[in-house]
């Protein structure tokens, strides 16, 4: 394999993992504090690419715009994580992790319906915006100059999340609750509160992720239950509940993709899994999951 | 259990189970199946996945059915009575599939059933079809299996190229262009296994001496395909047969796009209106795509009228599985008329050996296996500024008629 090859194998895996650790960070953030596997993520990931083919049109079509358009979209999936936090997650925090997770299944299939009847079952087609568009060559390599913004804002986002859970009031507290949720409330914090801050930024980071990706694919029904299973994955390798695992998990899967792509094309598909696997036999709570959940 | 744990067992369980097959047994039926006959009305079933993965290619098909049956009961209906049609919602599942076909044998009594989306659902439903002896025809799910193996019935019926003809269609367009240096992209199941196989035994009986640099396998409803194109760039292909389709397909196109894969190779592709409607300029103008279906490529007022009629209703361009649908439609009509009879084996009998008339002209579906002598539409992919659509046309187009791609009748009989 030359240089070039590999270079294009190591940034298209990269591209892969920025997606899989913005979506993948808030399903892990969502765990480590509210210990709810979240199944409706794969849906504010739908919700949000989306809402980006509906916006971007209303913004120019270059990087401003498509910002513009991004963040207004993650914003807006953001509030419906507060509302279903709100009506539905709140009402059985008392019950059994099973009943979380069957409650967001549900909903998952509610809004996989309710994106069908509104959207319909053709696919929409966001245009890449006009000043990331373009190919990156690089000797006789090329990539998509998306991809390497995909890649910049992934880290953009890696540092942004380390900046709030280690230099905000509210992040210290997430953090708290990912160590010990029971000992926040005896001091008297609003867990509930803090729970639905969770969740939306959760919402948030998965809708980020779908807004993000819309111009290079087809946004279409099934593309929330496809995320949600590779983003899951992702979690678990890096350890649920934490971010900094969902980094390592994602750069692992993408590698894993990508190089699976070019050496094992007849296994690939099975590559994430494979990885998993071993990752779990050698390291049961993942990557750089805590024992003591 | 340490909590973690258990709910990551519990995610993995559902998971898991939501891609698991699953087939189940019934009660044996050993009669004919004669229709819902209720009163005044008939019932028939579409098996379509109008939600999931396959929903651009589902809900295209039930629209077809449904004007056809609209059109249908506004002259009076079908030897006196209305049809009714009902939707059952594979959701791209082949075990709900397996259960959407009882159901409609079992609760719907339906005189026939025009099948799903993909091979996969089409594995369970054509086995339902043949214990309960009631007619389906398929008209998107393609796999050659179904009508070339001794698991063939004569209640099931395809009206779509299967999976020997479509890839003959794409391999003459190899040999035309010369290309001998291949790689093929295909989704990883019994359809994409089965169209690259036919594939690349079309390139041997057309006497193409290929190489073959090598294959990608992306799971079907991948949410990227990034990792499979520079798999596809590292091997330097002269060009890419693709047997990916529908969502799949535009996602490939885009990232594809990105990567520059069109400047380095070149690509065939089953890009039919849908994907290029929703590609729109995006569309890789100058590589070839081929459908099943390509009503777009007929000048006849009538199908002009029809295409214009769909778009006005529900918003879109018909796809291909729209007019496949539409003719697999007016084979059972053709069927029940000539039998005088609902009952799926007089019916079968009917259409076995027809010649059926159609708005998109008459077609026979041949007796030995019950396959369509219907041809592939193949072209290169084009501008076409004056059409009364707006998407890509295939121009100049190649020449894949039935007697171009028809395979001589399978042993089974």
């Amino acid at each position: 394999m030359s240089a070039g090859t590999l270079l294009v194998e190591v940034l298209s895996g990269l591209s892969l993992a920025a997606i899989l650790f913005i979506v993948a960070s808030g399903m892990t953030l969502v765990f480590g504090t509210m210990r709810v596997i979240n199944m409706t993520h794969g849906s504010f990931y739908m919700f949000g690419a989306y809402l980006l083919a509906i916006t971007f049109h209303r913004f120019d079509q270059h990087a401003f715009g498509f910002a513009g358009a991004f963040v207004v979209s993650s914003l807006l999936v953001a509030a419906l994580g507060v509302v279903v936090e709100f009506v539905v997650l709140r009402r059985l925090y008392q019950g059994e992790h099973l009943l979380q997770l069957l409650a967001t299944w549900a909903l998952m299939l509610v809004f996989g319906q309710l994106a069908l009847d509104v959207w319909g079952s053709a696919t929409v087609t966001p245009p890449s915006p006009a000043s990331l568009s373009g190919t990156l060559s690089v000797g006789a390599a090329s990539i998509p100059v998306f991809y390497v913004f995909l890649i910049a804002f992934a880290a953009f986002i890696f540092v942004a999340l380390w900046f709030f859970n280690n230099r905000t009031g509210v992040g210290r507290l997430l953090r708290a609750a990912v160590e010990d949720h029971e000992l926040l409330t005896t001091i008297g914090v609003n867990v509930r509160r803090l729970y639905t801050v969770a969740f939306a930024v959760g919402a948030f980071l998965a809708a980020l992720g779908g807004a993000l990706i819309a111009p290079e694919i087809s946004v279409g029904p099934g593309i929330d239950l496809s995320i949600l299973v590779e983003s899951f994955v992702v979690a678990v390798v890096g350890g649920l509940g934490n971010v900094n695992g969902a980094v390592l998990g994602a750069i692992l899967i993408g590698l894993a993709q990508s190089f699976g792509a070019t050496y094992f094309p007849n296994m690939s598909e099975a590559a994430i899994y494979f990885v998993m696997v071993v990752v779990l036999i050698v390291r049961p709570r993942g990557l750089l999951g805590k024992e003591e959940f | 259990m340490i909590v973690k744990e258990k709910v990551a067992a519990g995610v993995l369980g559902t998971l898991l189970s939501a891609g698991t097959l699953a087939g189940c047994g019934a009660t044996p039926s050993t009669t004919s199946s004669s229709g819902g006959s209720t009163g005044g009305t008939v019932t028939i079933v579409s098996l379509r996945g109008t939600s999931g993965p396959t929903a651009s290619l589902g809900v295209p098909g039930n629209n077809a059915l449904q004007t056809e049956v609209n059109a249908l009961n506004a002259k009076g209906g079908l030897l006196g009575k209305k049809i009714k049609l009902v939707f059952l919602n594979t959701q791209g599942s082949p075990n709900i599939a397996s259960t959407d076909a009882r159901q409609a044998v079992l609760s719907y009594h339906a005189a026939a059933m025009f099948g799903g989306v993909s091979s996969g659902d089409g594995v369970y439903e054509e086995a339902v079809a043949k214990k309960y002896k009631t007619i389906l025809f398929s008209y998107t799910f393609s796999d050659a299996v179904f009508t070339r193996t001794s698991d063939f019935t004569p209640y099931f019926f395809s009206v779509v190229p299967n999976t020997n003809m479509e890839p003959m269609a794409a391999a003459l367009a190899f040999k035309k262009e010369g290309w001998t240096r291949i790689y093929t992209i295909s989704p990883n199941y019994n359809y994409g296994r089965a169209e690259v196989t036919g594939f690349l035994n079309a390139l041997t009986k057309l006497g193409v001496h290929y190489t073959l640099l090598g294959q990608q396998w992306p799971a079907l409803g991948a949410s990227n395909f990034t990792s499979n194109i520079s798999a596809i760039l590292a091997a330097h292909p002269q060009a890419v047969y693709g047997g990916i389709f529908g969502t799949d397909l535009v996602t490939f196109t885009k990232e594809a796009e990105g990567y520059g894969l069109y400047n380095k190779t070149h690509f065939v592709a089953q890009y039919g209106a849908i994907d290029l409607q929703a590609l729109g300029n995006s569309a890789p103008y100058g590589e070839i795509g081929y459908a099943r279906g390509g009503w777009w490529t007929f000048n006849n007022p009538k199908v002009i009228a029809w295409a214009k009629a769909y778009h006005a209703k529900y918003g879109t361009w018909p796809s291909s599985f729209t007019m496949l649908g539409t003719m697999a439609f007016d084979a059972w009509v053709y069927g029940v008329k000539t039998a005088h009879s609902f009952d799926s084996t007089k019916v079968s009998q009917a259409i076995a050996g027809a010649t059926i008339p159609t708005l998109f002209g008459p077609y026979t579906i041949r007796g030995c296996d019950h396959q369509a002598e219907i041809p592939e539409y193949i072209g290169v992919l084009s501008k076409n500024p004056g059409a009364y659509y707006n998407f890509a046309t295939y121009s100049p187009t190649f020449n894949a008629s039935w007697d171009k791609i028809e395979q001589g009748c399978p042993t089974h009989q």
